[in-house]
């Protein structure tokens, strides 16, 4: 065996950590990319958190524009049937009164099932922008019910009004007070500060809602439905124009605001002395 | 070549949870070749979501307020509007006046709104209802002296700010107060801590009167020397917090120190490096970050408090009005949102980094001004069991980053000034607690709260604020007594290790912002911020409900308001199982 000796070298030493800097940060970019990627498409952080929105509050109730109060108020229509000189009329007039759609005084006086368990449904859809709302293109997205025990009272004649004793209670009508102070649950929305989660659904993005009532009767099950406006037992109804209100939020300040709507905004609605008036609809077509 | 050390997870911080390093790959298995720029990545959900919690700077404050409060103060006033609000001394069947403040004065959430209600309508037939005329009702709101409506009662007697340490001041003007003819001692934060001197023969002993922090075997510094610290402590349970003592043999005959009543001191470590290791006493400067409306209050649903309401109802009250029901107590617990996420970028504290910690800053805002405004600002010591500081004589200790405006009101053919207080604006200053820096500690230690102080003008009620009492001495026209809380709440968004940690290695990277170098150990140091979600076996760490990319910090909040006469756990905090003074009657009041 003959150990030859020469002056080049025969091996190649490397380090276990190597940085050859040949893809000129190409490895770097795409740890990035991944990372985004993934951030992307697993459990994307989505800001779900909702807030609330309070009846937007207005001046009136001194002669101070800074005397701010926010109190909501509606008001529920049924149709009263009445017969006179041998022909019957329908209508709107004298209207609040569970009474005409079957719940008793004796069952709003007592509170029994009939009358705690049944509840007016408000209904908020969104449409896609720059469409009136129908059946078609509407998506409900809250609701908020109005149950009959959260409306005011009013101090009723109960008895048969023939006996010389004369009987009085309380009694529940169909008109309900949002207020900050009192029956808050009737006034606050809650809804997404943060509507970029919602972009892949634009119908969900933007302020604007709108707003329809149902009635929900525990007494006989049935379902009544409102319009925005008092509109004959003869009248069609137009969804378009004649169902809804619009609601519009406003994130900055965190409050919202009612207008009427008919096919377009109307005014402001639903401030004290101006309530949100809801009409059966009990014809039409 | 430059050197890196990689850290294994478990040597992040001690005790810092280990993680998984490697993959168990097992030895049969589908294998695949990757193609040319094919990505292999692991999914992990919870990693996924821990680096989404760690990255987030998005925090939601929000809480509960319980307030806790006796109305003791009755008095007079000649302001007819007032007195017919009063909470009666009898029931008014006497025409004697005297009375307490209605709470509606003292509350979070005011009830005496002025607000429309529907009068009850009788009717026999309801096809005759066309709905509610509404009224404003005459009993629970008035606008003769102030309108106060639903909108603003929340915000019409206190006002919640979201505030952080941004600063702190060691020039800020202390003094300190000895019952007799003893002169105060008038000093700067700077300055250190007070002690009242007492020689025991032998031994001189300081008595401090707020935790003192020191401890046997570390000196003090007075008039700039360092003393050594014999012993801690007196035969009065847990009086080693407050009393030091110094034996007189170390004490040069010379020194005049130990002359005076009262002296201030300063904990120093290490007599020959008294720069380095002397702390540094100062009070945090407190910015506003947030305006008045950016905070919901609301009554917290279903509590109730263990103390009680104290109504009454009254035969008549002052303007002849009977049955009416007055209020001398409420206890409340009302619930606060700040509205807006905190976002923790961008700040930094006065130690120079991003703060681990923001305020919820409580600040009387006294909208119908019975109150003089601004409330003043002291600490623990300022306040007494049975005499007032001379440091709240006069207007020198009002809180400058408050104002009010003035307003004035006619009643029995006088004329009544009253000041409300102000919005405090974004980025406004206010005066946070009395602190102590150890600087080879490098933390923090809180000596006392600030503490807000406000009474009435004695011209609109008169509760004898102006003069002695019975058990309360020293008070002045220029020197009430009143009432006194705690404004600044601290609030932890990020929690700093207990434990420093060292290095002596030069480049190393990611060292968090509180790292400092120490020339003279060659040493950098800094307290590790832990990782949300962690906590360490001695309880320190955050662990908030993350989700929505916000971390929600709830804290609840015992809102303690004391009538200054009256409350009587004022003293050190030393209290003598033996000592009774005050004729017996040395217990605690609210």
């Amino acid at each position: 065996m003959k150990i030859v000796t020469q002056d080049t070298d025969l091996s190649l030493n490397l380090n276990i950590q190597n940085d050859f800097k040949l893809d000129l940060g190409r490895e770097d970019n795409l740890k990035e990319f991944e990372s985004e990627t993934l951030r992307d498409i697993i459990n994307p952080i989505e800001n779900y958190e909702t807030s609330r929105f309070i009846h937007k509050p207005y001046s009136g109730i001194t002669i101070n524009p800074n005397d701010l109060i926010s109190d909501i108020w509606f008001e529920f229509y049924f149709y009263r049937t009445y017969t006179m000189y041998g022909q019957t009329f329908y209508t709107h007039i004298g209207g609040m009164d569970y009474e005409l759609v079957g719940i008793t005084k004796s069952q709003n006086m007592k509170m029994l099932k009939q009358s705690t368990q049944s509840f007016f449904r408000l209904e908020f859809f969104k449409v896609p922008s720059g469409q009136k709302p129908e059946k078609s293109n509407r998506r409900l997205v809250f609701s908020r019910d109005l149950s009959l025990p959260l409306g005011e009272r009013v101090l009723g004649r109960i008895d048969n009004q023939v006996d010389a004793i004369e009987d009085w209670d309380y009694l529940y009508v169909p008109v309900f007070v949002g207020s900050n102070y009192r029956n808050k649950e009737n006034m606050y929305l809650f809804w997404f500060q943060d509507d970029s989660s919602f972009e892949a659904e634009p119908i969900l993005t933007g302020n604007t809602f709108y707003m329809t009532a149902r009635f929900f009767n525990a007494g006989d099950g049935s379902i009544i439905n409102f319009s925005n406006k008092d509109k004959s037992i003869t009248d069609n109804i137009s969804e378009n124009d004649d169902i809804y209100f619009e609601v519009e939020i406003d994130r900055t300040d965190y409050s919202y605001q009612i207008f009427r709507y008919n096919g377009v905004r109307g005014d402001r609605i639903g401030k004290s002395g101006d309530p949100i008036r809801f009409y059966e609809i009990a014809g039409g077509a | 070549m430059e050197q890196k050390r990689i850290l294994h997870p478990e040597k992040k911080y001690e005790k810092a949870p280990s993680e998984e390093m490697s993959i168990s790959v097992e030895l049969g298995g589908k294998r695949k070749l990757l193609t040319n720029d094919d990505r292999d990545v692991i999914l992990n959900v919870a990693e996924l979501f821990n680096q989404e919690r760690q990255d987030s700077k998005n925090y939601k404050i929000y809480g509960k307020i319980k307030m806790v409060f006796r109305n003791m103060y009755s008095g007079t006033t000649f302001y007819d509007f007032l007195t017919s609000k009063l909470s009666l001394v009898g029931d008014g069947s006497d025409s004697e006046w005297t009375g307490y403040l209605p709470y509606n004065e003292f509350a979070f959430l005011r009830q005496d709104v002025l607000r429309e209600t529907n009068p009850i309508v009788k009717i026999s037939n309801l096809y005759d209802f066309t709905g509610f005329t509404t009224t404003i009702t005459g009993t629970t709101g008035s606008t003769l002296h102030n309108t106060i409506t639903p909108i603003n009662a929340p915000y019409f007697n206190w006002n919640i700010y979201l505030s952080y340490v941004y600063a702190h001041d060691t020039n800020f003007p202390m003094m300190y107060t000895l019952s007799g003819s003893t002169p105060p001692l008038s000093f700067v934060s700077g300055d250190g801590i007070p002690f009242r001197v007492s020689y025991n023969g032998g031994t001189y002993k300081l008595t401090s009167p707020v935790e003192h922090g020191m401890n046997q075997g570390e000196y003090i510094l007075l008039d700039g020397y360092p003393y050594y610290i014999n012993y801690v402590g007196d035969e009065i349970y847990n009086s080693d917090k407050y009393v030091i003592n110094i034996m007189r043999s170390q004490i040069p005959s010379s020194v005049t120190t130990f002359s005076n009543v009262i002296v201030t001191g300063k904990r120093c470590l290490d007599k020959d490096n008294i720069t380095g290791t002397t702390s540094q006493y100062y009070v945090h400067k407190v910015k506003i970050l947030r305006r008045v409306d950016d905070y919901i209050l609301d009554k917290a649903g279903f509590e109730t408090p263990i103390w009680k309401d104290e109504k009454k109802l009254l035969f008549e009250n002052s303007e002849g009005t009977n049955d009416v029901i007055v209020e001398r107590n409420r206890m409340e617990s009302v619930l606060f949102d700040i509205k807006e996420p905190v976002i923790l970028t961008g700040l930094t504290n006065n130690l120079g980094y991003l703060p681990t910690e923001v305020y919820v800053s409580i600040i009387l805002r006294n909208g119908n001004g019975y109150f003089e405004y601004p409330p003043k600002v002291g600490y623990k010591f300022n306040f007494h069991n049975y005499w007032i500081d001379e440091y709240f004589s006069g207007s020198g200790s009002q809180e400058s980053g408050l104002t009010g405006t003035q307003f004035t009101r006619n009643g029995n053919g006088q004329s009544f000034l009253f000041t409300s207080g102000n919005t405090v604006p974004i980025g406004s200053v206010l005066t946070g607690s009395f602190v102590e820096y150890v600087p080879t500690e490098m933390k923090e230690r809180v000596i006392s709260e600030s503490l807000h102080k406000f009474y009435c003008d004695s011209h609109n009620f008169n509760y004898g604020q102006t003069g002695d009492t019975a058990t309360f001495s020293g008070a002045t026209v220029d020197n009430p007594f009143g009432y006194f809380y705690q404004p600044h709440y601290r609030i932890k968004l990020r929690e700093l290790s207990p434990y420093v940690e060292t290095t002596d290695v030069l480049n190393i990277e990611n060292l968090p912002q509180n790292a400092k170098y120490f020339s003279n150990e060659n040493l950098w140091k800094w307290r590790d911020l832990y990782e949300h979600g962690y906590i360490d076996d001695l309880g320190y760490g955050t662990d908030y409900p993350f989700m929505n990319n916000i971390h929600y910090v709830k804290t609840d909040i015992n809102f303690y308001l004391k009538n200054e006469e009256l409350y009587t756990n004022k003293a050190d905090g030393l209290y003598s199982f033996n000592s009774i003074t005050n004729n017996g009657q040395d217990k605690i009041n609210c």
